[in-house]
């Protein structure tokens, strides 16, 4: 337990020298991982208390059970690689106050990680505040942008919303329980009433940190602003604490959930993802468009979490399990994959002073690992062999697909539904990722800006290398999260998953409903083997003398870099199709015109609208409208009218008093 | 015998509070707050009688002194140094205030019933009346225009608090009530005062001309 704490709180002490505190970050995020494989593999689950406080039941318990080490893991990881991209990073982008910097950062990953082991609701709600309020911070760290004041201020406001609704859920609990303390929690049996606030609650408070569908719109507004490196942790870990405490809640807490809670879990995450890729799509600021891509990927992983819910209904374990181990799959790959995607965008931000996809263009040439790293990530998030997002998407697949198995008519009609909205999802993922390397990384550049780009250092480049590697090493070897997952099976649904889905070595296959086997090691052998007999085709059989000459741009003689597939263009099809959706608008607007009557500058400007926010924004202007109107009515600077009110309090005031005599 | 003449003495009090409200001359009104003053300070006395307290002979007298002449005659002074031209004004009618004070009088008898005072008591039935007369002088705070109309609603409520502190129990202790009777002479007189400035700057003396002040 000692190492625990230390691992955990060291890094904060270094904050003086940020260099030596993201060192040592890495380091002891690296021990976290070994410390937790170990516990993990040995059953070893530590519980202990960090320290007793003064009110009687709400002392800070640490447990580290199976569900906690893996999400220990999961940050750790995470936190390893980013903290050595920041080594350069911090210093590079030159943000001021690097110790303040790095005294949030390093305090940020430490509440993270003991949000997942607390184990006690009060200790709990204290480190996810302070997590909150210290992404808040960062989200805000260049405070005098207006962008940032403004992401950061939604952030807070819709965090806050959702911490009440999980204090909400928490009291609940304790009214039942009579504790507070997470183990007095476990498969409580509550009323159905309560259990259905209870689950409601949750679903809202959490899925607010999560981004879910509805209540997603601080995520696009605050990523993209906060520093890289803390988007990368934010969209990567932070809000997987939300997807930890869905799986604690749902298994772990709740005792005989009905069908309909999966199947409503189901439909969110099934919306999320499709709503979430879909404005992805419609983006050209890179950031943005990755923390819609977030949203995308928290559907996909409720969508698994909703099918594990519905097996734990009918109680076929094995395949609630299976449906489990996808939906945690994907919490870890998103992870990896998603925190590289935004160390890339870090990195091409730094270089180019800009986040706008439109301004890119070219940067294979001048940043070429950067730009493998970032197309690894890409692959992998489009969810194509042999990297890991496919394997852990296959396995969401077939987990809805064994949905049939479940004897609801309403779910069967629907579960082909919700695989096609999951189809739907992944092609407009490759689709987005397509235009993001076309358009940022291929072709010349389009600025001055893209145009001086360099590679970055080494450290950016080793952390970014970190999870590109373990990408590939994930998809080529799923067995080795799949053990991983497998003690949480164990924990929630006694079921040894591993012993089913990878029960043969290199091979995942789904279990006993046999509908089919995948290894990913073989798809890429073949690839490669596929490959290597065309080269070699190629080099026998075909005209191999090369010329170099500039690429043939339909006879247009003057070069135009603007002349280029732009994202826009790229978009503009599915702007159209759906516009209902996007509700766009698109023109050409007059930005300058220095001669009175010739060759005015224009820009083409496409702009999309979320719907959602709009919402947002009617429902808020409609409350300042009410509350502006009663303001006047009630506050009207009368005199006279407030002595009426004391009157009439009193008088009310009195009748109140004496009323429980008449 | 003395709870009856008590009660008798707190029903004139009530009946001048009611003329006040009925009261549209602004010589008139103070000229009723005077002898209502004097009831009050009466009724005092008679208690101080009754319970041969000395503490409350000074205070009957200290009522007399400040109540029912220096107050009186501070504000026959302002009335006269502002040369008001228009009499009282109300933002509810002279008839539909006696309605609804009339109501308001039921009510704070239906309501009294049910408090239990406790203590020694020496005229339960007096209380439902100062209750009255305290929400006939809000009442008289909220409906009238001019600030030295609200200023003759003040006082009476404060009398009708007096009332009733001193016939439902013996009094407060005189060190309040002397603070009391400061507070009162000193708010009539900065009242009287800042009414005049007003006046001098504005030359307007109303309520609603305060109000464009605000914003």
């Amino acid at each position: 337990m000692d190492f625990f704490i230390i691992f955990t709180l060291l890094p904060i002490l270094f904050f003086a020298k940020p260099r030596v505190a993201f060192i040592v970050q890495t380091l002891s995020s690296l021990s976290l991982i070994v410390f937790s494989i170990i516990h993990l593999i040995n059953h070893d689950y530590l519980t202990f208390i960090l320290f007793n406080s003064l009110i009687n039941g709400a002392d800070f318990p640490i447990r580290l059970d199976a569900l906690s080490l893996l999400f220990v893991i999961i940050i750790s990881t995470i936190s390893a690689a980013v903290s050595i991209y920041s080594i350069n990073y911090l210093y590079d982008e030159d943000y001021h106050h690097k110790r303040l910097f790095a005294f949030i950062y390093t305090t940020f990953i430490a509440s993270l990680i003991f949000v997942v082991t607390s184990f006690n609701a009060i200790s709990f709600l204290i480190f996810w505040e302070i997590m909150s309020v210290l992404s808040f911070f960062m989200v805000i760290y260049s405070y005098k942008n207006e962008e940032n004041k403004k992401g950061g201020f939604i952030y807070l406001f819709m965090t806050h919303l959702g911490t009440a609704f999980i204090t909400l859920a928490f009291i609940l609990m304790y009214k039942n329980s009579g504790s507070f303390d997470f183990n007095d929690w476990i498969h409580l049996s509550l009323s159905n009433t309560t259990k259905f606030w209870v689950f409601l609650f949750v679903l809202i408070g959490f899925g607010t940190k999560a981004g879910m569908f509805p209540i997603h719109v601080w995520l696009p507004k605050a990523h993209p602003v906060a520093p890289s490196n803390i988007s990368a942790l934010m969209s990567g870990v932070m809000i997987k604490t939300a997807i930890y405490m869905f799986v604690r809640f749902y298994f772990y807490f709740l005792n005989d959930i009905p069908w309909w809670y999966g199947f409503i879990v189901l439909i969110i995450g099934s919306f999320s993802a499709l709503f979430g890729v879909m404005y992805a799509l419609a983006q050209h600021d890179l950031k943005k468009l990755l923390a819609y891509h977030s949203i995308e990927n928290i559907g996909i992983i409720m969508m698994g979490l909703g099918s594990a819910m519905l097996f734990f209904y009918a109680k076929l374990n094995i395949l609630a399990a299976f449906a489990l181990l996808a939906a945690l799959f994907h919490t870890y790959n998103h992870a990896i994959f998603k925190s590289l995607l935004f160390l890339g965008a870090g990195a091409t931000l730094l270089k180019t002073h800009t986040k706008d996809m439109e301004k890119y263009g070219g940067l294979i040439k001048l940043m070429p690992f950067t730009t493998l790293f970032f197309l690894i990530g890409s692959i992998s998030i489009s969810a194509l062999p042999p990297f890991n997002g496919f394997v852990s998407e296959w396995l969401t697949y077939q987990s809805l697909l064994l949905n049939n198995n479940i004897n609801i008519e309403l779910v069967k009609i629907f579960v082909p539904i919700f695989a096609s909205m999951l189809a739907l999802t992944g092609a407009f993922a490759a689709a987005c990722f397509v235009k993001v390397i076309g358009v940022s990384f291929l072709g010349k550049p389009k600025s001055q800006n893209s145009k001086k780009a360099s590679e970055v250092r080494f450290y950016m480049l080793f952390g970014m290398g970190i999870l590109a590697s373990l990408c590939i090493l994930f998809g080529l070897f799923p067995n080795i999260v799949i053990k991983m997952v497998s003690p949480v099976s164990m924990l929630l649904l006694n079921v040894n998953i591993a012993s089913f889905a990878s029960s043969k070595s290199l091979f995942i296959s789904t279990p006993n409903f046999s509908f089919g086997h995948i290894t990913t090691l073989g798809l890429a052998l073949s690839f490669i083997a596929v490959l290597a007999i065309l080269y070699l085709l190629v080099k026998k059989f075909a005209n191999t003398q090369t010329r170099i000459t500039p690429t043939w741009a339909c006879g247009q003689i003057k070069e135009n870099v603007n002349a280029q597939y732009s994202a826009s263009g790229f978009s503009q099809p599915v702007r159209r199709v759906f516009a209902f959706f996007y509700n766009p608008k698109e023109g050409v607007k007059k930005v300058e015109q220095k001669s009175k009557y010739f060759f005015p500058k224009k820009d083409y400007i496409a702009t999309t609208t979320d719907g959602i926010e709009t919402l947002y924004q009617l429902i808020s202007k409609a409350i300042i409208n009410i509350s502006d109107y009663l303001l006047k009515k009630i506050e009207n600077g009368s005199i006279h009218i407030y002595l009426l009110y004391i009157f009439l309090t009193s008088i009310a005031f009195l009748i109140y008093a004496i009323q429980g005599d008449f | 015998m003395f709870s009856d003449f008590i009660e008798l003495i707190g029903a004139f009090v009530l009946v001048l509070a009611i003329l006040q409200i009925s009261s549209d001359r602004l010589f008139f009104s103070v000229k009723v707050y005077a002898l209502q003053s004097f009831f009050v300070a009466l009724s005092i006395f008679v208690i101080g009688l009754y319970s041969s307290s000395n503490d409350l002979y000074i205070s009957a007298f200290l009522t007399l002194l400040i109540k029912v002449i220096i107050i009186p005659f501070t504000l026959f002074e302002a009335i006269k140094e502002m040369k008001i031209k228009r009499e009282i004004e109300t933002y509810i009618n002279i008839t539909n205030s006696l309605m609804i004070i009339s109501s308001i009088i039921i009510i704070s008898f239906i309501l009294t019933r049910y408090i239990d005072l406790g203590g020694e008591i020496i005229s339960k039935k007096i209380f439902p009346i100062s209750l009255s007369i305290i929400f006939v002088g809000a009442f008289i705070m909220v409906s009238r225009k001019k600030p030295i109309t609200q200023l003759i609603g003040f006082l009476t409520l404060e009398n009708g608090i007096m009332l009733a502190a001193t016939s439902v129990t013996y009094g407060m202790p005189l060190i309040v009530e002397i603070g009391i009777f400061f507070d009162v002479i000193v708010g009539a007189t900065m009242a009287t005062i800042i009414i005049h400035h007003i006046n001098e700057t504005v030359d307007d003396i109303d309520e609603r001309t305060v109000e464009n002040f605000e914003e």
